[in-house]
């Protein structure tokens, strides 16, 4: 049997406080049902002042770890400790240096290899495939994969859309090395990008070129934005594509996958991608509604809500598809393990 | 995989109108009387999530805001139709 990487525990969190429609109805031009029609989202959690990126992404590391501990009478094959923590995130805690060495030491984690990647809602896919790469190469034997973003840091508080549609939150695996054909290994990746995209989605002050430019940055600048239509179009069409090819390397038919988990970007872009991809709804998991995008979040926060909601079995084949800024897409496909998960999040 | 056979006008205006009612829940007669997708009250996704499904079963490429929501059911299935043309 060949190296592979396999997936060994599963966390999870959120802030505190959640937003409802209703709550931002009451300060923008906007309605639950104009939210709820257009993006399936009943509501989001947004941090508190003062709560960072970091403090969700150490709150679900410490409960991935904890599930990878496994139970007594299934123990963790113990294959050593962590090594490495993959820190996906568009909203670090500062611009320099990377968040991952602070979640590392603050998780107890020793001196371990770590860093961000920044791949905005394809983010978590990109740092699979990084850990997993690193796992099977032997560079690592055991790591930590977090996706944690804080966009209510970075939205316009007058922009109706993207207040709509984001929120906050943290989701974490952990990876170890074992060996291909077990329960949880990772079967391959298919991973993209392209750049005539970047305007697409972005916050355009803050990076060197604007830095670059002599004066204050133009009016607005600073927060992120997002051109919704061709962005709806491009992720379903991307997401699609690679979902696609990546079955067809794994040799799974769509109808053979028991269940998508795509980022959870709308829920209309999850129902176009499964009309795209000839999927039945039972296949596709969602829990936007209760959460909304978290960015790089999303598809380990919606991986744990299906588990712990029974809705993710172990054993079932399960596809996972992102797309984001950059313009970036990226798919994984996985065996469902048996894992010891904590209590559902709200 | 055979390429898809394109539908003459009449049944191409059937086809969407079948589509729109089928996919979103609306009315096959208030398409047909002649009111713009805005007096409908469509929202602009359906135009989106619309240009996917034709893209998907007909091949056909529109691209973004080439289907405006000022169109009428008639407007919109000459757009397709020419773009079917050109393709």
């Amino acid at each position: 049997m060949s190296r592979a990487a396999v997936l060994c525990g599963l966390g999870g969190a959120l802030p505190e406080r959640i937003v409802s429609n209703e709550e931002l109805a009451a300060q923008l031009d906007t309605s639950d049902r104009w939210i709820r029609t257009r993006t399936g989202i009943g509501q989001r959690h947004v941090v508190a002042p003062g709560q960072s990126t970091s403090d969700l992404a150490v709150q679900a590391g410490a409960q991935a770890l904890a599930s990878a501990r496994g139970t007594a009478d299934r123990p963790d094959p113990g294959v050593g400790p962590v090594d490495l923590v993959v820190l996906a995130t568009s909203t670090p805690d500062r611009p320099c240096p990377a968040t991952a060495p602070d979640v590392a030491h603050r998780l107890g984690l020793g001196n371990v290899a770590s860093f961000d990647v920044s791949a905005v809602c394809t983010g978590f896919v990109y740092a699979l495939a990084t850990a997993a790469s690193m796992i099977t190469a032997g560079v690592a034997g055991r790591a930590l994969v977090i996706g944690a973003d804080t966009f209510s840091t970075i939205l316009d508080p007058a922009d109706r859309t993207t207040r709509a549609i984001f929120g906050d939150g943290a989701g974490a695996v952990v990876l170890r090395a074992g060996e291909a054909g077990e329960p949880g290994a990772l079967l391959g990746f298919d991973l993209g990008s392209d750049g005539s995209g970047a305007d697409l989605i972005t916050v355009r002050a803050g990076g060197s070129r604007q830095r670059s430019v002599p004066g204050p940055a133009a009016a607005g600048e600073e927060f992120f934005t997002m051109d919704g239509r061709p962005v709806f179009t491009r992720a379903v069409l991307d997401m699609s594509r690679s979902s696609q090819s990546l079955l067809e390397r794994v040799g799974w038919s769509a109808a053979e996958v028991d269940k998508v988990v795509a980022h959870q970007a709308n829920i209309r872009i999850l129902n176009a991608v499964g009309e795209q991809l000839g999927l039945e709804e039972k296949q596709i998991v969602a829990n936007l509604d209760r959460v909304g995008n978290t960015v790089a979040a999303s598809i380990p926060l919606a991986l744990r809500d299906a588990v712990a909601g029974g809705e993710l079995q172990p054993g079932h084949r399960v596809l996972l598809t992102g797309f984001g800024g950059g313009l970036t897409w990226g798919s994984a496909a996985l065996v469902w393990p048996e894992l010891e998960t904590g209590r559902p999040h709200r | 995989m055979s390429a898809p056979v394109m539908p003459t006008q009449e049944s191409l205006k059937h086809r969407v109108s079948a589509l729109i009612s089928e996919k979103f829940g609306l009315d096959e007669a208030e398409l047909a009387s002649g009111a713009t997708f805005d007096e409908l009250e469509i929202d602009s996704l359906i135009l989106v999530e619309l240009s996917l499904i034709l893209r998907k079963d007909l091949g056909i490429v529109l691209e973004e805001g080439e289907l405006k929501s000022s169109f009428t059911l008639d407007e919109a299935v000459a757009v397709i139709r020419a773009k079917a043309d050109r393709s």
